[in-house]
Order: structure tokens, then C-alpha cells, then sequence
């Protein structure tokens, strides 16, 4: 039972990062239905500009985490406005191929830059670990968790109570008629990339501090299940990222205890075969018709 | 001055001509309507003047400033608001929200403001109130928290009113805002297109089918037929016109 309940913990703490980086895919999606297949890099980038910001600048942890937010940032809107914006108008396909064209960009890019070896990642947090009977919980498995949430609220509170989060639901709902509100649309898209790219940028920078290790092709599998989290909980739908991540995480942890640690990859593709065939709107979705 | 000219507006889709040289005068707190058979181009020529698509040649003069090729939102921010034929509100949001989504156009925010959200409360309440009164003048006060969606038709034409209204505009341009109501609710339409006129102070361009509502309301009569003006004039004149009776009204409506 006490075995359970940790990976319940370990799991919540990964699951708490696939959810980060589950929203980006799925604001992005929700805005200018586009599943960003370079946002599994970003986060690795983050985790990078997490890096140097620590060992060449010698920064503590909370100035390097907002810098490598900062960074992602800048970094998703840059991206959007020279690879996606051009192409605002084309079929949607060619903006998911250009996606992973981006994609590579950055993580090639990134080896070419920085050499494919991995990176120690410096201790930023204290490695203490409080044992409660059995259940060992450590100081970066609850900062984790305490960071991951209160930027999930954050971003709650700014999609659903401001002005720019309103300008956001209209833009996802209708571009022209939003358009047509005065509001900027193409401001809105940009915003929404910085956002998500920055809650990229902070599990990047996480996971760094979590497992101590980066390199530059570490962003592929974790975009790939936060995206598999992210069509879980319904795409497009920010609550449904964050359960979606949640599960994601959980369900790793589980599958890699008490099944094998050979499948834990395995499971978030076998997640996102099952939701597609029982629920493919997601956990949270509704069930829509493409308009034509 | 016109508030809007337009100077010889054409619109080609391919080889389709949807609207050519159409030269429209609209004048400070004008009632204008523009009729036309179906498929005449009256859409095309809203979708050119607000900015949706841009116009093959010509050009669209909006209170002294050439705004032919401003994206959408900007002519929205110079004054030009409308609604559309086929209702598109933000359906998943409340009827208040519709509304207060665009006041946007009169606050001014910048990213770290609304990062930060300094002042968020305040702006918000007086957000509310302003959207609250528009939907007290149309009449839709007790409907402000359902969701669009659930609104009956002439309802959400009525919602699309108020929203275009909360981009406080110099004109309105409404597409057939009667299409889908009954005649009562035509006529109170009526009534209110004439109310908001004079109580905002604003011009008022109307697509409209029902003839009752634009020979009862509007002063000047635009009529277009295949892209191209037929017609231009006071309701009794364009009810007159031998042309528009053969294009448009057709020989029992006279």
C-alpha cells in the first residue's frame, strides 16, 4: 500500500510537468487549431537557457526559472511569427509539417550549438527528503508540485477573469467576428504562444532540477505524451490539460512499478489508441462537428 | 463631409465580378439601406468595408481617412462596427460576455498590465456596468448570464447588435439583423434600429430582405443587382424605379 502511494507521489510530480507543457499544446491548438509539434522543444530549451543561466551566470533557482520562462517566451513568439503567421491562411497540414520542420530545427540546432552530450544539471533545490512512515516525499518532488500548481491557477485566472484571457476564448471561437470587436488578432495569437511557451520553459526547467540531466533531444518524448495528456483531457480545453498531464503522470508511475519500467513509455500510446477509439473529444470534451 | 464614401469598389472572386464600381455615400447619422436581389453582392460589399476581405480595386473612405486596406480590427477601433447574416457570437460565452469582449477597443492594455492585471477589478466592474446598459436598451438585461447559445434567434440577433454597439461605433452596419423574426419582433427591430440612432448618435447602413422594415425606416436606398447599383434613393423614388421593380420587387410587391 505504501508502495502504491508513492508512485501516486512520484507520479503526480511528472504528471505535474507533462501538464505544463500539456497546456501549451493545447492553447495553441485552441486558438489557431495547430498542434505545435516544436513545443516539446521549447521545453528543452528552457531547460538549457535553465542551464546557463545557472552555471554561466550563477543564478539562483527563481531568477534562472524566470529567465528560462522569459526566454520560451520571446522564443514561441519568434517562432510563430516567422514559421506559423506566414502561413495563417494555408491548409492546416502544412502548418502540422512545418511544425515538425521547426521542430527539428530546434533540436538539431541545439546539437549543433551545444554538442548531443548530456548535461549535469547543478542542484538548485535541496535534496532533503521527509519520510512520512514509509512514503519518502523529496524537497523538489513538492516544489515541483507547488510551482507546477501555481502556475496552472495563474494561467486559470488570466484565461478566464482578464481582458486578455477574454480576448483569447473569443479569438479561439471565431477569429473575424473577434476581428471585428477590435481586437487584435494577430497580438492575441502571439500572446498565447508566449504563454505557453513560457509554462514550457518552467517544466523545462524542472525537469532539469528533477532528474538532473539534459540534453538536447530530451524535449522529444515529453512533448510527445504531454501531447498524448493534452488529447486526453480534450484538446483545446485547459482543464482538460491539466487532468490530462495528471493521469499521464500517474499512470507512468504506476505502469512503470508494478508492471515494467519497459512500458512506461508504452502506456501514454496506449492512452491515446484507447481515447481515440472510446472518447476521442477527450475526457473533458464535448462532442463537436467540424464546421465546414 | 460623408462619414463613408466609396470610390469605385469592385470585388472579383475569379471570374465572378460580385461587386463592381459601387460607389456608396453615407452621411453623418444616415438611415441607409442597401437591397438586392440574392447574391446581388451586398455581404461582399460589408465584408470589403469592415475589412474581412480586401476589395480588387477601388477605395473605402471612413471619416476622412482612406481605411481600404486596415486590417479588420483597426477599422473596428476607428468606429465601424457590424453584425453578421448568419449569427456568429462567441456561442460558448454568456450574453454579458459577447458584450463585454468587445469593449476591448476602450481599454488599452498593455502585456505586462494585463500580465500583472493592475487594477483588474475596476476596469472590470465598470466593463460590467457599461455592457449591463447596452443589453437594458435592447432589452436583454434578464438574459445576461445565459449562454448565447441558448438564446432564441431573434434574441441573438438582438445580442449582436449589443455587442457591435459595445465597440461604440460612428456606424453600424447590420445584415439582415430581421432575417428569422417574426413580425412583431420586426417591428419592435424598428423601433429600436430608430431608438439606437438617436441615442448614440450613429449612422446606420441596413441589409435587409424585408421590405417593410427598409421602406419604413431608412431615408436612402441603395439597390444593387448583380454586383452593380441599380438603383440609388429616397424609398418612394426606388420603389419607382421600373429597374429595381423588374430585378428586385418583382410586379405583385408594387
Amino acid at each position: 500500500m505504501v508502495e502504491f502511494f508513492q508512485q501516486m507521489i512520484n507520479g503526480i510530480s511528472l504528471g505535474s510537468i507533462y501538464a505544463l507543457i500539456a497546456l501549451g499544446y493545447t492553447m495553441v491548438y485552441g486558438i489557431i487549431r495547430l498542434i505545435n509539434f516544436a513545443h516539446g522543444d521549447i521545453y528543452m530549451v528552457g531547460a538549457f537557457i535553465g542551464f546557463f543561466a545557472t552555471t554561466v551566470l550563477k543564478l539562483p533557482f527563481f531568477p534562472a526559472f524566470l529567465m528560462a520562462m522569459a526566454g520560451c517566451a520571446v522564443l514561441g513568439m519568434i517562432i510563430e511569427r516567422i514559421a506559423y503567421k506566414p502561413l495563417r491562411h494555408a491548409p492546416t497540414i502544412t502548418l502540422l509539417i512545418t511544425a515538425i520542420g521547426v521542430s527539428f530545427l530546434l533540436e538539431y540546432g541545439m546539437i549543433w550549438a551545444m554538442t548531443p552530450q548530456p548535461r549535469a544539471y547543478p542542484n538548485l533545490l535541496p535534496t532533503y527528503q521527509f519520510n512520512f512512515s514509509g512514503l519518502i516525499v523529496s524537497v523538489q518532488q513538492l516544489f515541483i508540485l507547488v510551482v507546477a500548481l501555481v502556475l496552472m491557477v495563474l494561467l486559470h485566472v488570466l484565461v478566464q477573469y482578464t481582458k486578455a484571457g477574454k480576448a483569447m476564448r473569443a479569438v479561439s471561437y471565431d477569429k473575424e467576428a473577434a476581428a471585428l470587436m477590435g481586437i487584435n488578432v494577430d497580438s492575441v495569437i502571439s500572446y498565447t504562444f508566449a504563454l505557453g511557451s513560457a509554462l514550457a520553459g518552467a517544466a523545462g526547467l524542472l525537469v532539469g532540477v528533477y532528474y538532473n540531466r539534459i540534453d538536447p533531444l530530451m524535449g522529444i518524448m515529453p512533448g510527445l505524451k504531454a501531447f498524448v495528456a493534452a488529447v486526453l483531457g480534450g484538446i483545446g480545453i485547459v482543464p482538460g490539460a491539466m487532468v490530462g498531464g495528471l493521469l499521464m503522470g500517474v499512470a507512468e508511475a504506476l505502469v512503470s512499478a508494478f508492471l515494467s519500467s519497459t512500458y512506461r513509455d508504452a502506456v501514454a500510446f496506449a492512452i491515446l489508441i484507447i481515447i481515440l477509439l472510446i472518447k476521442p473529444a477527450g475526457l473533458l470534451g464535448k462532442k463537436t462537428q467540424e464546421k465546414v | 463631409m460623408a462619414l463613408l464614401s466609396t470610390e469605385s469598389l469592385s470585388m472579383t472572386f475569379g471570374g465572378l465580378r460580385a461587386v463592381s464600381n459601387l460607389s456608396l455615400q453615407l452621411e453623418m447619422n444616415d438611415l441607409q439601406g442597401l437591397i438586392g436581389p440574392n447574391g446581388a453582392g451586398k455581404t461582399t460589399v460589408f465584408n470589403m468595408l469592415s475589412g474581412m476581405i480586401k476589395p480588387t480595386t477601388g477605395k473605402v473612405i471612413f471619416d476622412g481617412e482612406d481605411i481600404t486596406n486596415l486590417p479588420a480590427h483597426q477599422i473596428t477601433q476607428r468606429g465601424m462596427a457590424r453584425t453578421f447574416q448568419n449569427i456568429r457570437l462567441f456561442g460558448s460565452l454568456t450574453v454579458l460576455e459577447n458584450v463585454k469582449i468587445a469593449f476591448h477597443r476602450h481599454v488599452t492594455y498593455s502585456f505586462m498590465q494585463a500580465l500583472l492585471q493592475l487594477n483588474i477589478a475596476h476596469h472590470e466592474e465598470n466593463i460590467t456596468r457599461s455592457a449591463m446598459d447596452l443589453l437594458d436598451v435592447l432589452g436583454l438585461a434578464d438574459r445576461a448570464h445565459h449562454q448565447a447559445n441558448n438564446l432564441s434567434y431573434g434574441e441573438q440577433r438582438l445580442v449582436e447588435i449589443a455587442r457591435a454597439m459595445a465597440t461604440q461605433p460612428k456606424l453600424l452596419l447590420l445584415d439582415e439583423p430581421a432575417a428569422g423574426m417574426n413580425p412583431h419582433e420586426t417591428e419592435q427591430l424598428m423601433n429600436l434600429i430608430g431608438k439606437i440612432r438617436r441615442d448614440f448618435d450613429l449612422s446606420v447602413l441596413l441589409i435587409e430582405h424585408d421590405m417593410n422594415l427598409v421602406m419604413g425606416i431608412c431615408e436612402r436606398i441603395t439597390v444593387l443587382d448583380y454586383g452593380m447599383t441599380i438603383a440609388e434613393g429616397s424609398p418612394e423614388q426606388v420603389r419607382a424605379n421600373p429597374r429595381v421593380i423588374e430585378a428586385y420587387l418583382g410586379e405583385e410587391v408594387v
